[in-house]
């Protein structure tokens, strides 16, 4: 008893002395993917990090970032230290795969370094600020031993939640709705809890939302947004914006700010600034062994078309003026 | 996915006709008060907020157009505060604002997407025979009031803004059918795609019935019309459109000088037009139009030999008219608190009527115009719009200066109070100016005059200032304003002495002349309001009151708009895709310009809709009537409108 509590203690310990190693990889075409890696240089305290300029992924062009973080225990016991990996740089570009064998977890940012790490690497992976609609097919159809995600888009019950403060008196919500829709339930039950009734307007294709929308523009007096591309994309964004706001019914939501600076009312999306804090906790569950479900960004924030908001006469808090974009 | 945001902001602003996208995308960050989206496009051509327009502008959505159950579009305008609808002739529907019209409106301007592109030398408007469809119709913008400053002749009572959707917003094919009571008939079909980059929509519609009861006045107006948007790679965008119409009419003369035989005749309208919209470098953004139109009332008339003995006269109403424009405009934003509009323009039109002029030859006009707005925000309490137009017209060779003037006053984020001047004009037409009507001898060398147009005519003006109050709050909007105008040189017609020629009347010819100064005053008053629970309320009221004490001549120019005049529209939803509306409409008595007087009426018209899908096929059926009180007459008290219930599908496909 008393030997095998002994042994433990040195496993531990042995284990405390090698920090689990996260390796971040993104593609070097992306400059906002980018500077989202930069970002990740800054933190976590204390965080020991290797820069990676080029990493070879079976023709996909990445980048890479190497995080040792000291607060979190590293389960490969035959990981290098941190020079192993200094010389297999220096040895020229490394690839992905001799990469993957010397951390603990990879963190694919965006869909094409995600696509690369699922294909190329059998370690735990965590892909993030990947789409919906990209990633649920990348999750079906993993063979790697531990994949999980956190959605590029924030939860469209936070957006549900925004309608509400934003319009008191609303009470009919339109949602485009494709067959494939998840995550309806959880919507109805919020929409019930603040009562909404929701208006699912079902359509199969971008060209259907188009016209179903027009049938019931009416009646509606807002429009959710859901993450949907099947429905919801460059294409269509165009009539239902035009739609909407000619009848002078707010929309929300959408994946990314971007639809807001086209013409969307407002939107909750993830914060970038603070998402770091979620992947380095999701990771850290990853490299302990267990292995969360695919979840929605915890940190969001608020970003508001003022012009849009100034046509429809809706009046946005003042204390919201700081997330204004 | 990655939205290209100067694309798609560019191509969606463009769509609705407003500034600088990809401008607004950059300095959004930093405006929470204003911005650059319209809310109203018309008054000045520059998009403003509604409650900072120098004008006061009547919206109506395509929801409330499809709640009225409306098959033409001059019946939605019973809704708008001051106007006036009219049939003298099923064929021949008319709508004013604040009277002084006769069956052939044209002191009121029509715009389609902002382009001149339905009026013609007569500056009548062809209502029944446009050839845009009434489901292509997505808003209309009314200007109430003139507003020459920024559209010169024409606008000299009210601007009327037609928008038709954006290509993108109808993919795919749909259909809408119509039958019912009184040989109402009706058949459209819209199909809408994509070729290479461009976004295109291509409508037919057939619209026909029987018109008023035991009068032959059948009409089966059948268009074509093809929106073509293209987005351009170095940003902007080249809109086409186009459209034909024809009329197919019976007609059979109300008030017969002549024995006129009930007769057939067509009217055929086309249009086309080419639209490039190119955002500059900075805060402002090109415009230029380019369009042509053509129309021909193709009444052939009658052969007549009852009236003189021996003599067999010809009587052809044969117009052909065409019309060139190029438009240029500029915008720009130079800073926060000022913006500003310039333009240029030039249209040329020409007709050729040998009834009407007594000539083959073709007669002509053309008009160069230069115009400029601009909107001042003080502080953020106080806004001034300043705008003007210079206009030059042939015909009568004279230069008009048309200056506008507002001054707004928000009392706080919902409430905004107004003051405002502006003037409207209409140069006189080549027939009211060269008119020389005519019937001509078959057999013997004759011809008999009931026209003879002595020329010389000034141009109408129209001075208007008025006091307004708005509320807006989300969707939920209250306007009213007290207003006067002032008309000066009003041209109007009279009897003279023609001794010299033969003519239909004895011994007495039709002339035109400038009328003295006429004052119309009133308060009109709209509401547009919504709740949660599904209900619509749309509400207008008119007071109208004419001074033409001091006129030369004795039109009955003070009975010619109704002193009270109510419109109202109701619509309520009831889930499961049931929605049922009701439309009233009241006018007090009045009399057309040199017309019999008619009594007050009321109309009143419902709509029960209900929603479903047909298989996967989203379906609308509705069932609708119309004048449901009883026999309506809206413009000659021998004929009238009798109640009628149709059906109707709507069917996407």
């Amino acid at each position: 008893m008393g030997c095998g509590l002994l042994v433990l203690i040195l496993m531990m310990l042995c284990a405390q002395a090698r920090a689990a190693a996260l390796l971040f990889v993104t593609s070097s075409d992306s400059p906002e993917h980018r500077e989202f890696l930069a970002r990740q240089r800054q933190w976590p305290a204390g965080a020991d990090m290797l820069a990676l300029e080029a990493v070879e992924a079976q023709g996909a062009r990445l980048i890479g970032l190497i995080v040792w973080l000291k607060s979190a225990p590293s389960r490969r016991k035959s990981l290098p230290p941190r020079a192993t990996i200094q010389a297999l740089i220096r040895a020229g570009s490394p690839t992905l795969a001799d990469l993957c064998q010397q951390v603990d977890v990879v963190v694919a940012v965006a869909e094409d370094a995600a696509r690369a790490a699922e294909k190329i690497c059998s370690i735990p992976l965590l892909m993030v600020l990947v789409p919906d609609a990209q990633l649920q097919p990348l999750l079906e159809q993993t063979r790697g031993p531990a994949r999980t995600a956190i959605y590029q888009e924030a939860d469209p019950i936070a957006n549900l939640r925004l309608i509400r403060e934003l319009l008191p008196n609303a009470l009919n919500v339109g949602v485009l709705v494709s067959p494939r829709q998840a995550g309806l339930p959880s919507l109805r039950t919020e929409a019930h809890r603040l009562q909404f009734k929701l208006e699912e307007i079902a359509a199969a294709n971008d060209e259907e939302a188009v016209r179903a929308l027009r049938n019931h523009i009416g009646a509606l007096d807002a429009v959710l947004l859901l993450p949907d591309l099947q429905l919801i994309n460059a294409w269509s964004l165009k009539p239902i914006l035009l739609m909407t706001i000619r009848q002078m019914v707010p929309t929300f939501g959408g994946p990314t700010a971007d639809y807001v600076r086209a013409g969307v009312l407002a939107a909750a999306v993830p914060d970038l600034d603070r998402l770091p804090a979620q992947i380095v906790a999701v990771a850290q569950r990853l490299a302990g062994g267990t292995v969360p479900t695919p979840a929605y960004s915890e940190a969001t924030r608020v970003v508001v078309n003022p012009t849009v908001a100034s046509v429809l006469s809706i009046v946005i808090p003042a204390t919201w003026n700081a997330h204004a974009q | 996915m990655k939205i290209d945001l100067i694309t798609s902001m560019a191509v969606l602003w463009g769509a609705i006709g407003m500034f600088i996208a990809a401008v607004q995308a950059a300095r959004a960050a930093d405006d929470d008060r204003d911005g650059d989206l319209p809310r109203v496009l018309t008054p000045s051509r520059l998009p403003q907020r509604l409650d900072e327009a120098p004008s006061t502008v009547t919206i109506i959505d395509r929801a409330l157009i499809e709640a009225s159950g409306a098959r033409r579009l001059v019946d939605v305008l019973r809704l708008v505060p001051g106007f006036q609808v009219g049939y003298k002739t099923n064929n021949l529907p008319t709508a004013t604002y604040h009277g002084l019209s006769d069956e052939y409106a044209r002191r009121t301007l029509l715009l389609l997407n902002g382009q001149r592109i339905f009026q013609y030398s007569r500056g009548v408007i062809e209502w029944n025979n446009l050839p845009i469809p009434l489901e292509n119709i997505e808003r209309i913008e009314i200007v109430r009031g003139p507003a020459a400053a920024a559209y010169g002749s024409n606008a000299l009572q009210a601007v009327i803004n037609i928008q038709t959707g954006s290509a993108a917003e109808y993919p795919g094919l749909s259909t809408r059918v119509a039958a019912g009571g009184a040989g109402i008939a009706d058949g459209f079909l819209r199909y809408g795609g994509q070729v290479g980059a461009m976004d295109y929509t291509l409508s037919v519609s057939s619209v026909g019935d029987h018109g008023y009861p035991g009068v032959y006045d059948d009409r089966r107006n059948s268009s074509l019309s093809f929106l073509g948007e293209v987005p351009l790679e170095a940003g902007g965008e080249l809109k086409l459109q186009a459209g034909f119409a024809r009329g197919d009419y019976g007609i059979q003369d109300p008030e017969p000088i002549f024995a006129a035989p009930a007769r057939d005749f067509p009217v055929t309208d086309a249009f086309q037009s080419l639209q490039w919209r190119r955002p500059g470098t900075a805060n402002d953004e090109w415009t230029l139009t380019l369009s042509h139109n053509v129309f021909h009332y193709g009444d052939r008339g009658f052969l007549n030999d009852q009236l003189l003995p021996g003599v067999t006269l010809r009587f052809d109403y044969d117009i052909q008219e065409e019309r060139y424009e190029a438009d240029a405009q500029y915008l720009r934003r130079f800073s926060d608190r000022w913006r500003a509009v310039a333009g240029f323009g030039y249209y040329h039109e020409a007709v050729r009527s040998p009834r009407y002029f007594d000539t083959d030859a073709t007669l002509d006009n053309a008009v160069s115009w230069l115009t400029g707005h601009g909107e001042y925000r003080i502080d953020p309490a106080w806004v001034l719009n300043a705008g003007a137009m210079l206009e030059y017209a042939s015909l009568s060779a004279s230069w008009l200066f048309l200056p506008r003037l507002s001054v707004h006053y928000h009392v706080d984020n919902r409430q905004t109070l107004r003051l405002a001047y502006s003037t409207g004009s209409r140069q006189p037409t080549l027939y009211e100016n060269n008119g020389r009507a005519i019937i001509r001898g078959v057999n013997v060398p004759l011809t008999i005059y009931g026209v003879i147009a002595s020329g010389g005519l000034d141009p109408e003006i129209n001075r208007s200032l008025e006091v307004g109050y708005h509320w807006q709050a989300a969707r939920n909007q209250f306007d009213v304003r007290l207003f006067q105008e002032r008309y000066s040189d009003y041209i109007g017609t009279y009897y003279r002495p023609a001794p010299e020629v033969p003519t239909m009347l004895p011994g007495v010819v039709l002339d035109f002349a400038n009328d003295h100064p006429l004052t119309v005053r009133g308060l009109e008053a709209q509401v547009d309001w919504r709740n949660p629970s599904g209900t619509r309320l749309f509400a207008s009221y008119a007071l109208t009151a004419i001074d033409a004490s001091g006129t030369r001549f004795d039109a009955g120019y003070e009975d010619s708009a109704p002193r009270h005049g109510i419109g109202l529209l109701v619509s309520q939803e009831f889930g499961n895709g049931w929605q049922a509306s009701l439309n009233y409409d009241y006018q007090s008595g009045m009399r057309w310009y040199r017309d019999q007087p008619i009594d007050g009426y009321h109309q009143l018209g419902v709509r029960l809709a209900k929603r479903f899908k047909l298989g996967s096929t989203p379906v609308t059926a509705e069932l609708i009537g119309a004048n449901l009180l009883g026999p309506v007459s809206d413009y000659l008290p021998s004929r009238e409108w009798d109640r009628s219930v149709f059906l109707r599908f709507t069917i996407d496909h």
